[in-house]
């Protein structure tokens, strides 16, 4: 067992100072949902709207930068060097994952911290739940990450199918229009998506809603959440356990 | 018994993906490949390019399941208990696989930590595979600015970590300069004879080969000729008789009813391994003198071992 947790936090650990060597690339990387957040939040006058949003969408960037190591580890061969070694398959999953949550989560707590000014800005706000649940939506974006880099042999289909598929589902959050305002069919794609849960429980626990006028219950989202994240965590302890020729080089 | 592998099947699934599902039908990589090594030698593992020395690598080192057959590896089989395999073998691999992002120390202590290694005992490790390699004054510089033969080293110190039984490597001298190739094996050779830890070597470099206990030629997915290298050339026996000549192909044809004699051509040369090249070369002047334009004679090498077993010339 403490050989399991060795490994864990070995690669959680290296995840971290892998970052902390290489933090202007990340950082411009993780910069972005903030410079959209300025841009449009001041362009409709309204900041406190795109908050949300923006720090679901911090914790996107970050995650897929995070998962992308995984693609360079395999490169690198840093992959094979794990695969041969008597880690556990499920402690590599673990390592990885957790090291790519808790940056994905340190930058959008970062995040929540400036644009917040430190907790002072929104009264209603409950930070220790939005603390919580930015780890959660960081966990869910990290896992998936994890299992379309794991599946995805190259850099180029990885973002491929990242722009296929986080992009479109962020857009239909409620990150840039609101449920309320979309047509029905809309309406039914935002219900249909993980994403708006964690968007509405963010707007929700920022105090940005009173109660009664979300469309959908906060304990309700954070349970979508929570089952969004365990799901293809579960998904990445499956995939790495089938022994793959793609890993040869 | 260090490795037991019997009637090994490998083949590799090319085909997946074709559009019509179609898949193309390759030949297996392995094919029935059996060897054992019993005590901790020097192994070298020879052969063509696709006679399966590298999937045979990939088997041995856990990355690869063989399709059939069997494989038990330091008392553990390969297929039902890879943990175990993979506790007590050491593997470097052909391509470069160190962290640039990260120094020497921190190259070595992260991969303990993948071993259960830890603390002091970690600490310990990593100065004594220091020492082993002679990295003491590389390790706190970027793994990035290493020469690819220091990067080598490191790579040998970091699978000898958890004191492995068995270290197996692929191909290690690729690109190695001639003074860190010789080093390297002059490393290895110093490990297993002072640590007794048994290497597993691919190689297609036949100068390597001849410096180990023992030397393994595979083709075809089978192993060819398997000996220690000055067994194996006292067996070919005999002498080998080049003639260089514009009619090769003719003179081969010629000499080739003959009883007790090899012969081959390649481009503008016969190569004849006859069983006593003086008289050989006698009668040859006599019928063909006018053909001839060059006669070498010389004593079986490891290279004409290796022509024998695979049909393929050694370029060096």
């Amino acid at each position: 067992m403490t050989n399991y947790w060795l490994a864990v936090s070995m690669l959680a650990r290296r995840e971290v100072l892998r970052f902390w060597r290489d933090r202007s690339r990340v950082i411009g990387f993780a910069g972005a949902p903030m410079i959209f957040w300025l841009v449009v939040g001041s362009g409709y006058s309204d900041l406190a709207r795109f908050l949300p949003g923006s720090l679901v969408l911090t914790a996107m960037f970050s995650a897929i930068f995070t998962s992308m190591s995984l693609i360079d580890d395999r490169r690198d061969g840093f992959l094979r060097c794990v695969l041969v070694s008597p880690a556990p398959r499920l402690a590599i999953v673990l390592g990885k994952v957790i090291g790519g949550t808790a940056l994905a989560a340190i930058q959008s707590l970062a995040f929540l911290a400036i644009a917040t000014l430190g907790g002072t800005l929104y009264p209603d706000a409950n930070y220790s739940v939005l603390a919580a649940l930015m780890v959660l939506i960081a966990l869910a974006f990290t896992a998936v990450g994890f299992v379309i880099a794991w599946l995805v042999p190259s850099a180029q289909g990885f973002h491929a199918v990242i722009n296929l598929l986080f992009l479109p589902l962020w857009m239909v959050s409620g990150s840039v229009f609101r449920m309320e305002d979309s047509s029905t069919w809309l309406r039914w794609l935002m219900l249909a998506n993980p994403v708006t849960y964690a968007n509405e429980s963010i707007t929700y626990f920022l105090g940005l809603r009173a109660d009664g006028a979300q469309m959908v219950s906060p304990t309700a989202s954070v349970v979508v959440v929570a089952v969004a994240a365990l799901l293809p965590l579960i998904a990445a302890a499956y995939v790495i356990q089938r022994p793959s020729e793609r890993n040869l080089s | 018994m260090i490795v037991h592998a019997e009637n090994l099947v490998y083949r590799y699934e090319s085909g997946r993906g074709l559009p019509g599902g179609t898949r193309l039908s390759t030949a297996p990589a392995l094919n029935g490949l059996s060897f054992s090594v019993d005590s901790p030698s020097l192994v070298s593992i020879l052969g063509p390019n696709g006679s399966g020395k590298s999937t045979l690598f990939r088997i041995l080192a856990s990355m690869l399941t063989p399709q059939k057959g069997k494989a038990i590896v330091c008392g553990a089989d390969l297929s039902s208990n890879p943990t175990a395999v993979r506790a007590q073998i050491g593997v470097v691999f052909q391509e470069p696989s160190l962290d640039g992002h990260l120094t020497v120390r921190e190259n070595l202590s992260y991969a303990g930590n993948l071993y259960g290694l830890s603390g002091s005992h970690l600490r310990n490790r990593v100065e004594a595979v220091a020492d082993l390699l002679a990295l003491r004054q590389h390790m706190d510089a970027s793994a990035r600015t290493l020469s690819g033969g220091l990067r080598r080293r490191v790579e040998v110190a970091r699978a000898l970590l958890h004191q492995p039984k068995l270290l197996l490597l692929d191909e290690p001298s690729t690109g190695l300069d001639p003074e860190a190739r010789a080093s390297l094996w002059q490393h290895l050779r110093s490990l297993h004879r002072e640590a007794g830890v048994a290497v597993l070597a691919v190689t297609h470099f036949l100068d390597e080969a001849e410096g180990c206990d023992r030397l393994m030629i595979l083709h075809q997915g089978k192993v060819a000729t398997d000996g220690a290298p000055a067994t194996l050339t006292a067996a070919q026996g005999g002498e080998v008789v080049e003639i260089q000549t514009a009619r090769a192909a003719e003179l081969a044809e010629i000499l080739r009813p003959r009883a007790g004699f090899h012969v081959t051509q390649v481009d503008d040369v016969v190569r004849v391994e006859c069983p006593h090249g003086p008289s050989f070369i006698a009668q040859v002047a006599q019928s063909h003198g006018d053909w001839i334009q060059e006669v070498r004679m010389r004593r079986p090498s490891l290279a004409d071992v290796y022509f024998h077993a695979t049909g393929a010339i050694v370029r060096q």
